[in-house]
């Protein structure tokens, strides 16, 4: 009796011979990945490079065309930063001038003391300083959150 | 393991080791779906183009050989759709099959040659993915649970739906 067994073994071992028959495959396959990946490579730089290309076009072709909105930001940007120099120097020096008087021991019996000094100092700093605090504060926790996650421990 | 480590750091030739190993097996398990060999060599070699691309993925809960199946599964039953004149794919295999066989088939008598041809006509008829799945079932050393995982179906699926595949076949082989 001829079963679907029989059919199958019949067949594999058909194809087994035919496969006996054939070359070794391997380093062809690994000519061929090799092809793909440099022309996988060339692909990305040339897409780089048009993306770059393009960016700079629309760059220059945006700061064209608002050029006088440009213009308005850079002064803003210029005036802002003559300002928060300004007072980040003045900030530098008063808190200068506080380590120095802490330092030479006169902080509690100064006409003002050093906290009252600070806090008077802190509560003036410009919004823009104020920006600058948090945003840093936030970087840090974040990544302080990152690390925490990253590194812990399996259950 | 060790080949698949060293590719996976970037040692190409230990890729080419890994095809010639298993090459024979893809082969195999392609040929049954493929017009001539030059058709299931262009397959196995586009199983491990495509296993190169996914070797990252391979996490060693399957044996490597069974993982491989699964992608030359998926390989053949995606050249069968796209190759849709599977008739002509059959009669090719057949005239293919009785130029290189003549030896083998010799020695068989008359009644078992028609047997064999009534069975190789009644499996090319079957829709793709039955046809892979009734080759893997009668495919050497494979257990139901990789046969499953290779067609990925739960077992019990896999184990009802050769059940019918082999009830069909027998009742068309008892009819004819």
């Amino acid at each position: 009796m001829y079963t679907l067994k029989d059919f199958f073994k019949e067949e594999q071992n058909r194809r087994m011979e035919e496969a006996a028959g054939i070359r070794p495959i391997g380093m062809h396959v690994v000519n061929i990945i090799e092809k793909q990946k440099a022309v996988r490579s060339k692909k990305r730089w040339y897409r780089w490079l048009s993306g770059s290309f393009a960016f700079v076009l629309a760059a220059v072709g945006i700061g064209i065309y608002f050029r006088e909105f440009l213009a308005g930001i850079f002064r803003w940007a210029d005036e802002s930063s003559g300002v928060v120099t300004g007072r980040i120097v003045e900030i530098y020096e008063n808190t200068k001038f506080s380590f120095l008087t802490w330092g030479a021991g006169v902080t509690q019996n100064a006409e003002s003391g050093f906290i009252e000094k600070a806090t008077t100092e802190i509560s003036a700093w410009p919004v823009q300083v104020w920006y600058v605090v948090f945003l840093v504060a936030g970087v840090a926790l974040l990544l302080g959150v990152d690390k925490l996650v990253r590194h812990r421990k399996p259950a | 393991m060790a080949d698949i480590q060293r590719t996976l750091s970037g040692d190409a030739r230990a890729y080419g080791a890994l095809v010639d190993k298993y090459q024979s097996l893809v082969f195999v398990l392609v040929r049954g779906i493929c017009k001539t060999t030059a058709d299931a060599q262009e397959v196995t070699q586009d199983v491990f183009l495509k296993a190169y691309e996914q070797l990252h993925t391979f996490k060693g809960t399957a044996s490597f050989r069974t993982w491989l199946y699964r992608i030359a599964y998926n390989t053949a039953i995606s050249h069968i759709r796209k190759t849709k004149s599977r008739g002509k794919a059959g009669e090719a295999y057949m005239q293919e099959v009785m130029h290189t066989g003549s030896s083998i088939d010799e020695e068989h008598d008359s009644e078992r040659e028609a047997k064999y041809d009534k069975i190789r006509q009644l499996v090319e008829e079957l829709p793709a993915a039955e046809r892979m799945l009734i080759e893997l079932y009668y495919y050497k050393e494979l257990k139901m649970e990789e046969v499953a995982y290779i067609c990925g179906m739960t077992v019990s699926n896999a184990k009802v739906r050769i059940f019918r595949i082999r009830q069909k076949l027998q009742e068309a082989m008892t009819a004819a």
